[in-house]
């Protein structure tokens, strides 16, 4: 495509009209003319700017994993199941303020929590549920982040919030995110206009593990059932039950997943990345083991927070199960192969990984492994 | 200027087209003019409220063209000689009455002034109206001065009452809006009492027999035509070829001849009454020439019954020509000039002129520009109109599934034009016609039909033509969201009076037809808004179309900033923080400038920032909200 084309219709024709947006907010809150709403992005004007930031910062083109992956951890992208991996354990909170309404563990939680109180960022960027619509927020005490505890399993664009964040001196922050979201940030670090972003201050990724989101047209059929503000918790039980459950106070609704996939959206189907790879830490269930979280060490920032959290008695650790190690890397890899297929099914070629660049045999040796 | 109702007979003054039918309608001794607004036909009815008290006569203001023929049509019936104006536009939505009133006839004098606009400049079409006239068969007048244009009106009230039946009278722009000396006649004094003959039927049945009897009274007018003074010859007595002109074409073919110095030549006939064709007076002229041109604005109208008459009088064969239009010597489109008549009087006498080069309209644009302010068609600096489409085109763009506006005819059509509109407007048909189609889109659902859609009309508007498609949609179910700009102005055709705005034509208080009120008598959802509030106009907007729920009213209600007295102060005080102002950078790219496109915001191009024209803001503040860095801020006027 022209490099003359303003960014903005060359955001809109590759990933917008193609249905690859993942709604991660990485290119918005910057400008007037993108705006999130109602779980897409909406093109306010047309835009001459060439070099545009929201055309550089989205994870949806050219993304060179070797380069972010150099970036972030000083080697080359490797490929492997759930990325660079210092450390896999299992962990919970010990907060009850935390637990009480926690997905899971409430380990992203605590780590946040933590990293605010102890000064390693002043600022955590989070997902909020406002009246039923998840929204990227910023919060600059551990307490306000209880208020971001849970998943809404409806796609958010965090990064909004951190784009229209305003530092002051000595600001650093933190920022939770799902794959595609954590991905943006550490390729925002990679891109020529970085500077005129706040990805310098970024000081903490905390990854949460994803395999699907959903479209906030799924709001539609919740609010069939109870008030959207009503909703305090979504989750998906682990197989066999292949449901989706939502609470109220008092109430809980079971979906069945074949009556939600429909609200996935088609950028999930070409995500390749189910643990947040690009992260300090990394997030997710633990299955079998009710109340704890998967918890992916990456980074030693992230390794440091974990024992922080430990030694301060606000999160408990153990070692991960070999058998959920399996199962997880299973996982990982199955959806790493799913995506290259959808990929190379949606591009017509399989030399045409979309917006991925990642070499050639790497892409072979997943294609060929189940 | 002496006042137009004045009775000094002879004394010659200077007046414009519209003005002199004014006059004529006085000197006639009108008792009853009725019109809609509308360029270039408002002066007359102007001109006619603002003596009405002196004059003696009653002046109004139409909610729409067909009442005005209506309330003509009944001091008519009452013995009383009655004057409707409006816009070639106009014509169409009074047809259906005028197409029942050639056959029902009339008593007192009834005149019914068309104005064409040619090329279009104030219009959204340049429709000949002589073809209509034409269809409906009764008497059409084409004056080319304002001299005649007076003149021509008093003599079709005579006419009128002599036949028995309407006469319409086609001006053209340049002939209403043109300034020209006029001798003035007796103002007649009739005080004949109105009264309605019950022994006397205005009805059209028996359909035959009615019919039967305009066809007479076509006959009775074309003998009188024959003789009319309106029609005449000026030129040599063997002329090669004659310039057979109607309205400004005359002034043009005189024009055209005398550049060419072919006064010994050629001849000009000036056909003044051409409608029903004066058939011996045009045999006579044909038989002095084997060429003609036609002259005439917009359709080949007289051209086409020229060719009948010389068909039938045996004159036209392959020697005997009549060039114009058809023969392609004179453009089919757009207005006439004196250039077009020039070049096409030379190409057929085979004289040399060196047409006006193709560059020329640029060379003298480039010779004008640094004369006058290069200036695109837009809304005015504060036009709350502005304000409602850009909340519109924000609501479109959210709800993501390519809405559009189903528009009308006013102001508001500025949307359509790129340099300041959105182009949110995608339907733009006639007046009322914006409601009208959206009631048919809303039913489209059932076909997979999903685009919302706003149906867009002014106040005025509303009153015109729209009402009926609002009931439409009510009662069939139609998913419509109608918005209605109140303005509190027919602001377009320059701020005549309307049913919502207390005041009549002749400066007299009257009743308000509350909008709202209307709307809820109809059981329909009806919300008020201040296009101003563009955050929360934009977010209950959206609601509103993620809404399927039947047919459902806003009103957008702010004054047209051009009926804030003169030196009134602004509202507020608008200036640009340049320290703030983000210029062309990624993150703005002159967002205020290239995508709000307010005239009171300009470009710095020095300091690469934005900055208010002071001289053209009226410090809405508006724009505030559009500025990512909030750099451009207001404060409460001093």
């Amino acid at each position: 495509m022209s490099p003359e084309l303003p960014g903005l219709d060359r955001l809109q024709k590759q990933v917008l009209s193609q249905g690859l947006c993942s709604f991660c907010g990485a290119c918005t809150g910057m400008c007037p003319y993108l705006v999130p709403f109602k779980g897409r992005v909406a093109v306010m004007d047309s835009c001459p700017v060439t070099e545009s930031r929201c055309c550089q910062f989205c994870p949806q083109i050219g993304v060179d994993l070797d380069l972010v992956a150099r970036t972030l951890f000083g080697v080359s992208y490797s490929a492997e199941p759930i990325g660079e991996v210092r450390e896999v354990i299992i962990a919970r909170s010990r907060e009850t303020e935390v637990r009480e309404r926690a997905q899971y563990g409430g380990t992203a939680s605590t780590l946040i929590r933590v990293a605010l109180q102890s000064g390693v960022i002043s600022t955590a960027v989070l997902a909020k549920l406002v009246e039923g619509v998840p929204q990227g927020v910023t919060v600059s005490s551990a307490k306000e982040v209880l208020d971001c505890r849970g998943s809404s399993y409806l796609v958010c664009p965090v990064l909004e919030a951190f784009h229209r964040w305003q530092p002051e001196d000595n600001d650093r922050v933190g920022i939770v995110g799902t794959p595609c979201q954590t991905l943006a940030v550490a390729h925002m670090r990679t891109c020529s206009l970085s500077a005129q972003s706040n990805i310098s201050r970024a000081n903490l990724v905390i990854g949460l593990f994803c395999t699907w989101a959903l479209s906030h047209s799924f709001r539609k059929v919740l609010a069939k059932w109870a008030p959207l503000s009503a909703i305090r918790k979504t989750d998906i039980p682990p197989p066999p039950a292949s449901v989706l459950r939502a609470y109220t106070a008092d109430r809980c609704l079971s979906i069945p997943l074949d009556d939600v996939k429909p609200f996935i959206p088609p950028a999930c189907a070409l995500c390749w990345d189910m643990t947040a790879e690009m992260t300090d830490v990394s997030v997710g269930a633990a299955e079998g083991l009710e109340g704890w979280n998967t918890v992916i060490i990456r980074t030693k920032k992230g390794q440091e927070l974990v024992r922080t959290s430990v030694s301060e008695g606000l999160l408990e650790t153990e070692e991960l199960p070999k058998a959920n190690l399996d199962h997880l890397m299973e996982s990982a890899r199955l959806k790493k192969r799913r995506a290259l297929q959808n990929r190379v099914r949606k591009s017509g070629k399989r030399g045409d990984l979309l917006y991925l660049k990642v070499k050639h045999d790497t892409v072979e040796r997943i294609l060929r492994n189940a | 200027m002496v006042a137009l109702t004045a009775n000094a007979a002879g004394k010659t003054e200077l007046l414009i087209g519209n003005e002199a039918i004014a006059r004529g309608a006085l000197e006639a001794g009108v008792r009853v003019a009725a019109s809609y607004p509308g360029t270039p036909s408002s002066e007359i009815l102007e001109n006619l409220a603002a003596v009405a008290e002196e004059a003696g006569l009653y002046a109004e203001w139409s909610v729409n063209e067909k009442v005005a023929v209506e309330v003509g049509a009944a001091a008519s019936f009452a013995g009383l000689r009655a004057i409707v104006s409006f816009k070639h536009e106009g014509l169409n939505v009074a047809l259906d009455t005028l197409c029942h009133l050639n056959l029902t006839g009339t008593k007192g004098g009834l005149v019914v002034v068309v104005c064409d606009d040619p090329g279009g400049w104030s219009s959204p079409s340049e429709n000949d109206s002589r073809a209509i006239v034409q269809w409906l068969n009764v008497p059409l007048f084409e004056p080319s001065t304002p001299q005649e244009a007076k003149d021509m009106t008093r003599w079709a009230f005579e006419l009128s009452e002599q036949t028995g039946t309407y006469c319409v009278m086609r001006s053209i722009t340049r002939v209403s809006h043109t300034t020209g000396t006029v001798v003035l006649g007796e103002i007649a004094s009739r005080d004949t009492p109105a009264h309605f003959d019950t022994s006397k039927l205005f009805v059209f049945v028996p359909i035959i027999k009615k019919h039967g009897n305009l066809l007479t009274k076509v006959e009775q007018v074309k003998e009188i035509f024959e003789k009319s003074q309106f029609n005449y010859y000026e030129g040599p007595e063997h002329p090669e070829l004659v310039m057979i002109s109607s309205g400004s074409g005359r002034l043009y073919s005189a024009e055209a001849v005398e550049c060419l110095r072919l006064e010994k030549r050629v001849g000009i006939v000036h056909l003044g009454t051409t409608w029903p064709v004066p058939a011996k007076f045009v045999e006579k002229q044909l038989s002095q020439t084997s060429r003609v041109l036609v002259v005439e604005e917009v359709d080949p109208f007289v051209e086409r019954n020229l060719k009948v008459v010389a068909a039938d009088s045996g004159w036209l064969d392959r020697d005997h020509v009549i060039y114009g239009k058809a023969s392609g010597h004179i453009k089919p489109v757009g207005e006439l000039s004196p250039e077009i008549v020039i070049n096409a009087l030379a190409r057929l006498t085979g004289i040399k002129h060196e047409p006006r080069s193709k560059e020329y309209d640029e060379r003298a644009k480039q010779a004008a520009k640094d004369l006058v302010i290069d200036r695109e068609l837009m809304w005015c600096p504060g036009c709350p109109h502005r304000a409602t489409f850009w909340t519109i085109k924000n609501a479109f763009r959210l709800d993501g599934r390519d809405g559009f506006v189903s528009g009308d005819i006013g102001c508001y059509a500025l949307d359509r034009r790129g340099a300041g509109g959105y182009l949110a407007t995608k339907i733009a048909l006639a007046m009322g016609s914006g409601a009208g189609v959206a009631s048919g889109l809303g039913k489209l659902d059932q076909f997979g039909f999903s685009q919302p859609v706003i149906a867009v009309c002014g106040d005025s508007t509303f009153y015109h033509a729209a009402i009926p498609a609002l009931i439409n949609a009510k009662y069939n179910r139609s998913d419509v969201i109608m918005m209605i700009l109140d303005n509190s102005a027919t602001a377009m055709t320059g701020f005549q009076p309307h049913p919502g705005v207390g005041v009549n034509a002749m400066g007299k208080a009257a009743p308000v037809v509350d909008i709202e009120g209307l709307c809820r008598g109809l059981d329909i959802p009806v919300e008020v808004m201040d296009p101003f509030d563009i955050t929360e106009n934009t977010k209950r907007l959206v609601e509103l179309m993620s809404d399927r729920s039947g047919a459902r009213v806003v009103i957008m209600r702010h004054p047209c900033v051009l009926l804030r007295p003169p030196g009134e102060k602004t509202p507020f005080k608008v200036s640009v923080d340049i320290s703030k102002c983000r210029g062309d950078e990624c993150g703005c790219a002159k967002y205020c400038v290239r995508a709000f496109k307010c005239p009171g915001l300009v470009w710095d191009r020095t300091r690469g920032r934005a900055q208010i024209d002071e001289a053209v803001c009226v410090g809405c503040g508006v724009c505030t909200c559009t500025c990512p860095a909030s750099a451009i801020m207001k404060e409460p006027s001093e």
